[in-house]
């Protein structure tokens, strides 16, 4: 299987589906044992294509997160979760699409819903991102930032 | 990086860990972000950039507060 048809159908599946598939389903997808499929997790995340978990399945594919997040992203059929406030304009950017994203404030838990326009962005001005560590420090720890 | 409702959350979020304001963008400012920063990864001719790529986004973009917070490793 090729490294490129792999990183095609991670983000083909998780842009359909909402979640990127596990290595359970990249092996049935082409037809590979599961040993396979998670060598082929491990080349795609060591070529920094996706972020893999300590089990080695995906655990972010930017700007898709595999687990719940505080940002929640809905598209017209799919809903995604994002891995931070940036990202959650990352799935509308990325896919093309117009979308409403639900958020709160990192303060005080307030929920806040903004609408996306697939070409304008947001729609609102209302809220602010904040982006705690600069920018030599955002992949000391990918998670954190 | 998260999200709040109002300049006046995040200084009290900032007070309440004792730590230092980073970045903090409006919301376009945010998806001017997103935008130049993610690509559709479902094409076929995709590729992860190279740091002087993802540094010229960056530049490019001219967020606050300064090139030294937006600088890479």
């Amino acid at each position: 299987m090729e490294n490129d048809a792999a990183r095609i159908f991670v983000y083909s599946r998780v842009a359909e589906r909402g979640a990127p598939p596990t290595s359970g389903e990249i092996a049935l997808q082409f037809d590979i044992s599961a040993d396979r499929a998670r060598e082929s997790l491990a080349t795609l995340g060591a070529a920094r294509k996706v972020i893999l978990d300590t089990t080695g399945e995906i655990r972010m594919c930017g700007p898709f997160s595999a687990s719940a997040t505080r940002f929640r992203v809905h598209g017209a059929r799919t809903s995604w979760w994002a891995n931070c406030a940036w990202d959650m304009f990352g799935i509308p950017a990325s896919l093309g699409i117009d979308a409403q994203v639900e958020t709160s404030c990192a303060c005080c838990d307030e929920p806040a819903s903004i609408a996306v326009d697939a070409i304008h962005g947001p729609k609102s001005d209302e809220g602010i991102v904040h982006i705690l560590l600069p920018a030599r420090r955002w992949y000391d720890d990918i998670g954190f930032t | 990086m998260l999200f709040f409702r109002s300049e006046e959350h995040l200084d009290r979020w900032l007070r309440r860990r004792d730590v230092q304001r980073g970045a903090m963008l409006t919301l376009a400012d945010t998806w001017r972000l997103a935008q130049a920063w993610y690509p559709d990864r479902r094409r076929a001719e995709w590729r992860p950039r190279t740091r002087d790529e993802s540094q010229e986004i960056l530049d490019g973009l001219a967020l606050e507060p300064g090139r030294e917070f937006w600088t890479l490793a």
